[in-house]
């Protein structure tokens, strides 16, 4: 995929978001073997059924809790692509968004 | 010269395996340079049958000054106590274990099964199997916490599945050549000079361990273990980058997660389902933090290290 | 002049990788019963249930230090059939490139420290060899003893550079391995290999290029090449054989006569989707069953595989596929020579009995006529076998 690609596509990512995509955003995997649960729900998913991994994995397009995590301190977020690098997911993403997946 | 005798109890011959790749020294330099006698070794003795007991019972009877023994492999106690389940020259090999290491000048427990237990020690623990001195991190094992050998020193413990062959060699020498008194033993009565530093330590994936980049699948081209594929090395005390493997690698290098080998818990959470090649976290912060930093400074690492990312961090960067 | 039968009982036998001990009943100076005991457990099987999958990965090659590879290939193949997983071909090569790797090394390894330093027991001293073998041979002195164990260790280096250190890696993983190895790694481990072949396998070992040995196809070519010049009769491989002779080697060591091999070594482009089924006629190294007595090769089929637990310290019945096995230990492991004496099990056939396995079995099989014609066939040492009137000493130490 081009920048341009991926500039789209978080682009419409943002919109399912601000039209009100309700999304999984609780309860958050408290170990890793909770987290290994929603991974594999993700991974049975069709590849290209966006919504629904973002369902699945809790989209929100701001910063959650009280510590206010967001992609940017994610483990999986790349700064310079805006980027969501975990396998099961693998999509642009902003800085200020939040999933439940997300862990440092 | 130095009298030394080696055998193995609850044990698979890697440590010997390992130690026959040793260069500056090699297993023959100990010998031909650093007057080391190696009365028996279960891979490469010429001996067998009596004539092998007769050299165990000269070194027990004070004939044969006994200056070092090396065991590898765990004090095999099954079943009930009685140690029947791995018998040796004609009895339970913890029987002579005890019997040799009262005869000894220095005792080495070499490998994870002979310093804390090892794989054989993991639940159930079939062979009821102990290390010399440690059983996991309690003190104690076979020969019980007081025990020092009659140097007055405890049982050096040289862990690893296997150990290194320079962690032997270089320790034998130092042994054989009068300077067992310079080295100095962490709690865990590891040499310090090997087992201060951490795994980490000039590992080729600390760039992207610093900036907070993962290798979220094996075979990935960048990026650090520690974060997904449950690697230790920022907990595990060795020096397996600063001393390479076979003169080349290390696990780590070749995108191996680090399994902590050299640490008494190994193997760790006793591989329970979903424990293995696997960061274990709490509410999304690893579990087991780097060691000494806590997880208020981690969080803050994390956006620090995140914030100040330069570009090339994300890229492939061991590409050919 | 008869004598009456003596018993001898050996404890320890050491060089075999574990705590052995044998007792032989001898007649006329003739080994004529024996009974061989392993005796360490320590319950691998019983430490894996219950535990991740993957653990196999970490538990298993630690069965053995100087196997290793072996056992992580079969753990990380047997995950993959079961599971269904796809395996890209780099990732196959990069395993049997490890098992090879690992292979190499026991080459020098076993000939110079486990076996070769027989040779320099004083009972030999008689022969005409035996100077010779002690300034080559003798433990830690020897002069090859010396350059073999330390070129032993350079096959290994490959494998460090594939998984990290050898022994005990677990770099493959179902789906693959874990490495994805650069120019510097493929151009070390060629140059590695190189220097193995120059310093030891053709100047020590063989006494001529490889191009050249590998010409020899049956017993009489390999007597030729050892006539044909004075670096092919005085080379390692060269004494060993014609010291072997003069000792009399070649006068014993008679086995069952019946020999297994499963095949390993799966080809990259042929067994990417693993099957149990689908795994004979995708390996390079053949399987097979080879039965002296009938002079007869076939393939190896895995379900008439059984495994004879009757003299062995458990509680299970006698004979069973490995796959109804159930590792319980008997507490009580008193040696009785009628009944059970030792923690070793023994291989066998649903329908051929007891075979041998190792790489003496692995070279007849590699001898028939029963593979594909892609897989690998070598018949020099099932001639050589045969015509030494089915000896196995000095066959077997060659292998």
């Amino acid at each position: 995929m081009s920048k341009k690609d991926d500039d789209d596509l978080r682009v419409r990512i943002g919109k399912m978001m601000a039209e009100g995509l309700k999304t999984i955003t609780e309860p958050f995997p408290e170990d890793n073997h909770q987290f290994e649960l929603v991974l594999r729900e993700l991974r049975d998913l069709d590849t290209n059924d966006l919504e629904q991994k973002l369902v699945v994995s809790g989209f929100i397009d701001k910063p959650y809790g009280e510590e206010e995590q967001r992609c940017l301190e994610c483990m999986y977020y790349l700064v310079h692509r805006k980027w969501c690098d975990l396998p099961e997911l693998a999509v642009p993403v902003e800085a200020e968004w939040w999933c439940r997946l997300w862990r440092i | 010269m130095a009298n030394l005798l080696w055998l193995q109890g609850g044990a698979c011959s890697g440590n010997t395996m390992s130690f026959l790749n040793a260069e500056e020294p090699s297993a023959c330099d100990l010998v031909t340079d650093f007057g080391i006698n190696i009365l028996w070794q279960p891979s490469l003795g010429m001996e067998l049958g009596d004539d092998v007991k007769k050299i165990l019972e000269n070194c027990v009877s004070g004939e044969t000054k006994l200056d070092i023994f090396v065991f590898e492999g765990s004090v095999v106690n099954a079943p009930n106590g009685t140690g029947e389940w791995n018998r040796f020259a004609g009895r339970p090999m913890k029987e002579w274990v005890k019997e040799l290491c009262d005869s000894a000048d220095i005792v080495v427990a070499l490998g994870d099964c002979a310093t804390w237990g090892g794989i054989p020690a993991t639940a159930p623990n079939p062979s009821e199997s102990v290390g010399l001195q440690f059983l996991k991190r309690a003190n104690g094992g076979f020969l019980g916490a007081d025990f020092v050998a009659k140097s007055g020193l405890p049982v050096i413990n040289i862990p690893g599945c296997p150990a290194h062959p320079d962690w032997v060699t270089q320790i034998l020498v130092a042994v054989a050549t009068g300077n067992a008194g310079s080295l100095k033993l962490d709690e865990f009565q590891r040499p310090k000079t090997f087992f201060q530093s951490f795994t980490q330590t000039g590992c080729t994936r600390n760039m992207h361990f610093a900036y907070k980049v993962s290798t979220t699948e094996f075979g990935q081209r960048k990026g650090c273990l520690f974060y997904d594929l449950g690697c230790r090395g920022p907990m595990t005390h060795s020096p397996c980058n600063r001393i390479l493997w076979n003169r080349v690698s290390s696990k780590t290098r070749a995108g191996m997660p680090c399994l902590g080998c050299t640490e008494p818990e190994f193997p760790f959470f006793d591989l329970a389902p979903g424990t293995v090649f696997k960061t274990q976290t709490v509410m999304g912060v690893p579990k087991d933090l780097p060691s000494g930093v806590d997880k208020k400074g981690y969080i803050k690492l994390t956006g620090a290290a995140k914030a100040a990312m330069p570009a090339w961090a994300e890229e492939d960067i061991f590409v050919i | 002049m008869s004598e009456q039968v003596q018993t001898l009982d050996i404890s320890p036998v050491g060089r075999v990788e574990g705590d052995l001990d044998v007792r032989v009943d001898i007649k006329d100076g003739v080994v004529v019963d024996a009974w061989t005991s392993a005796e360490l457990f320590r319950g691998f099987e019983l430490i894996l249930k219950d535990k991740d999958p993957q653990a196999g990965l970490v538990v298993t090659p630690r069965a053995c230090g100087i196997c290793g590879a072996s056992h992580l290939t079969c753990a990380a193949w047997a995950l993959d059939t079961a599971w269904g997983t796809e395996v890209p071909r780099n990732a196959i090569i990069a395993r049997n490139l490890g098992q090879l790797a690992e292979s190499l090394q026991s080459l020098p390894r076993h000939h110079y420290g486990l076996f070769m330093i027989d040779m320099v027991n004083k009972n030999y001293k008689n022969s005409p060899f035996y100077e010779e073998a002690v300034k080559r041979w003798a433990p830690f002195t020897g002069t090859n003893y010396e350059a073999g164990v330390t070129i032993s260790g350079r096959p290994v280096e490959i494998y460090a550079m594939l998984g990290g250190q050898w022994p005990h890696s677990s770099f493959m993983v179902p789906g693959g391995v874990m490495c994805s190895p650069t120019l510097t790694d493929i151009t070390r481990s060629w140059s590695i290999l190189e220097h193995f072949k120059k310093n030891w396998i053709e100047n020590i070992w063989l006494g001529c290029t490889i191009e050249r040995y590998e010409e020899i196809k049956t017993y009489d070519d390999f007597m030729a090449w050892l006539d044909e010049s004075p670096k092919h009769a005085n080379s390692d491989l060269g004494m060993m054989w014609r010291m072997g002779i003069d000792i009399g080697l070649d006068k014993f060591g008679k086995g069952l006569d019946k020999f297994v091999s499963w095949g390993y070594l799966p080809h990259e482009d042929k067994y990417n989707k693993p099957t149990i089924e689908g795994r004979n006629s995708a390996v390079i190294m053949p399987s097979g069953v080879y039965d002296g007595a009938t002079d007869t090769h076939k393939v190896m089929d895995q379900s008439f595989t059984r495994e004879d637990i009757t003299r062995s310290w458990y509680d299970e019945p006698g004979t069973v596929h490995p796959f109804d096995r159930a590792t319980n230990p008997i507490s009580k492991n008193d040696r009785d020579f009628e009944g059970k004496y030792t923690w070793s099990t023994a291989v066998a056939h649903a329908e051929n009995g007891h075979l041998e396995a190792g790489p003496l079995a692995r070279e007849l099989i590699y001898g028939g006529n029963h593979m594909e014609d892609w897989q690998h066939k070598d018949t020099l040492v099932y001639d050589m076998y045969k015509k030494n009137g089915w000896s196995q000493c000095s066959t077997s130490s060659f292998c």
